[in-house]
């Protein structure tokens, strides 16, 4: 992804200089649209920007569905699907090794 | 999906034997563009791990674990259910789970990654660590710059404890859990397992003296577990899979599957994961090698904290042992790649100056070694280096290496030893003046100037 810049926080790829120059002057007319990050949300203000920093919601609707993991995110799971590349004797029921007694208390652990 | 010919659009696939160290464990999910929301999530198999640990004795969960081999993924490598382990039970003190979150390793993505794509995951593993550990809170410390993971996995929170995998009585288990996720304040110390207990209880973010350790006495000096989100995310596979199946993967004594990062000088940079062991070699194949008219120089092998490789480590096992047997560690196995293009005195000063930056100041050694460090490096850059500086360098090395609360100190050793050591001559290339100047002429004595006034003399990068 990288050069990456960021505006509060939220990823711009594969900046160039004359690419990040365009962008600034797109946040200096937020009327004609905000430009909007691949992978992050929609932008948002310092102020409510601040607030999610200090655990609130961010209330906008369906922002959490905002952006999608770039292709080097998924390197090499793609690579894995495009070979059929899968890892083999997993199975999900193999029991859990019992060490106590059927019915028996909780041990006191060990330190 | 079966096996067919390699798509033409490759110029030359990757070889069978790189292919098969691919593991989509962790990261097989990510391919769900929705994975993060709990219904998709449970329609991919989501929580099963969490309804088979509860019917199990949380002893038993400690075992498995320790069983599996599995072993810290924030860097250390420490044994994970030896850890757990250390929990004094039936204490009667409150136990806490810290999940640290703060990735902030330079080269390290793996774990935000992980909480954009695939939140529940992390989730599930707390929930199933807690229990084990028999913690009923449970805090995920993530980077506050990480803004929109923060809100995937404070979602992933609220619709975990909508369906009662959250909260009390889990699933009719009678085990109570509540997680907190508190977002950092852009420190890269508070990745630093005891400073970022201090952040979490409101403090300034420094490390503290061990002994005594956070199995004992760590968030309001309480018996906590901090571990890694990798860690975390890894046991719902293994109480799924259990120990052998895992152990089937990676090496005896570095057992399991790892999310390498690799990125730098190569086709095709990103997040693999792989069984541990496998080597440079292979995960220069499968990123399709290096990029265009580059031929690797160096590289680390877990992060700038890691000393730094050559071209001559290209089949070393990129596991705990193996790394150790080379002089570095695995580290976060961000694995960083520089060519010829790269200048690495440059990029030493560079790593620097982000420790010199990120250093919390309470331990004279790091405070002024990297203080000192990155001046040195400057004038070495400028043209005003001097043969004694290199001695300098290495004798400020030998001073914080080991001798600070925290490994940050023994972090910033590592580029600048494992520089000087392979590439002594391109220090003294720019010494003796065979090399041009990268940076303006930093006045001879000048102090306090400010790392953003060296301006680069009019080099291509």
């Amino acid at each position: 992804y990288a050069p990456v810049m960021t505006v509060n926080y939220e990823y711009f790829d594969e900046i160039t200089p004359d690419s990040a120059v365009e962008l600034v002057k797109r946040l200096q007319k937020p009327e004609d649209g905000l430009p909007v990050s691949a992978r992050g949300a929609r932008l948002c203000g310092f102020k409510e920007m601040s607030q999610q920093l200090a655990g609130f919601p961010d209330e906008r609707v369906r922002i959490t569905a905002d952006g999608l993991p770039g292709e080097p995110t998924l390197a090499g799971n793609r690579l894995a699907e495009q070979y059929g590349i899968a890892v083999s004797g997993f199975n999900p029921d193999t029991p859990i090794p019992s060490a106590h007694a059927q019915g028996g208390q909780a041990a006191g652990g060990k330190a | 999906m079966t096996a067919q010919e390699p798509a033409p659009r490759l110029e030359s696939a990757p070889r069978p034997e790189s292919l098969a160290r691919l593991t989509p464990v962790l990261t097989k999910r990510w391919l769900s563009p929705d994975a993060w929301r709990i219904d998709v999530y449970e329609q991919l198999d989501g929580y099963t791990a969490l309804r088979k640990a509860l019917t199990a004795d949380p002893d038993d969960l400690i075992a498995l674990v320790k069983a599996s081999g599995l072993r810290g993924r924030g860097g250390a490598g420490f044994p994970t259910g030896l850890k757990w382990q250390f929990i004094p039970q039936n204490d009667g003190k409150p136990h806490y789970l810290v999940v640290n979150a703060d990735e902030g390793e330079p080269g390290t993505c793996k774990d935000l990654p992980l909480m954009m794509a695939d939140p529940h995951s992390l989730i599930e593993g707390v929930i199933i660590a807690s229990y084990a550990i028999r913690a009923n809170r449970a805090f995920i410390y993530i980077r506050g710059e990480a803004v929109h993971a923060a809100r995937r996995l404070r979602n992933a929170v609220v619709e975990a404890r909508s369906l009662g995998y959250l909260g009390q009585d889990i699933l009719g288990s009678g085990f109570d859990l509540e997680i907190v996720v508190h977002s950092g304040a852009g420190a890269y110390i508070c990745g630093e397992e005891t400073a970022l207990l201090e952040s979490l209880e409101g403090k300034r973010g420094q490390p503290r003296l061990r002994p005594p350790f956070p199995a004992t006495h760590g968030l309001y000096n309480s018996p906590t577990v901090v571990n890694n989100v990798e860690t975390i995310a890894s046991v719902p596979y293994i109480v799924l899979g259990g120990a052998d199946w895992f152990r089937s993967m990676g090496t005896e004594k570095s057992p399991g599957t790892k999310i390498y990062s690799v990125s730098g000088r190569v086709d095709r940079p990103g997040q693999y994961e792989c069984s541990l062991g496998t080597t440079l070699g292979q995960l220069l194949d499968l990123a399709g090698g290096m990029a265009e008219g580059h031929q690797l120089r160096f590289w680390t092998p877990g992060g700038s904290s890691t000393p730094m490789l050559t071209a001559e480590h290209l089949d070393v096992p990129l596991d705990f042992e193996g790394m150790a047997s080379v002089g570095t560690m695995l580290g976060t196995t961000a694995v960083q790649v520089f060519s010829q293009a790269d200048d690495v005195v440059y990029a030493t000063y560079r790593w620097i100056e982000f420790y010199h930056h990120e250093s919390c100041g309470k331990c004279t050694p790091c405070r002024e070694g990297n203080y000192w460090m990155v001046r040195v490096l400057r004038r070495i850059l400028a043209g005003q280096g001097r043969h004694e500086d290199l001695d300098l360098l290495l004798d400020l090395c030998g001073n914080l290496l080991g001798r600070s609360f925290c490994a940050l100190g023994d972090g910033a050793t590592s580029p600048v030893m494992s520089s000087i050591k392979y590439f002594r001559q391109d220090y003294l290339d720019y010494i003796e003046g065979r090399r041009e100047p990268l940076l303006a002429g930093a006045a001879p004595g000048a102090a306090g100037e400010s790392t953003t006034g060296a301006e680069l003399a009019g080099k291509d990068s």
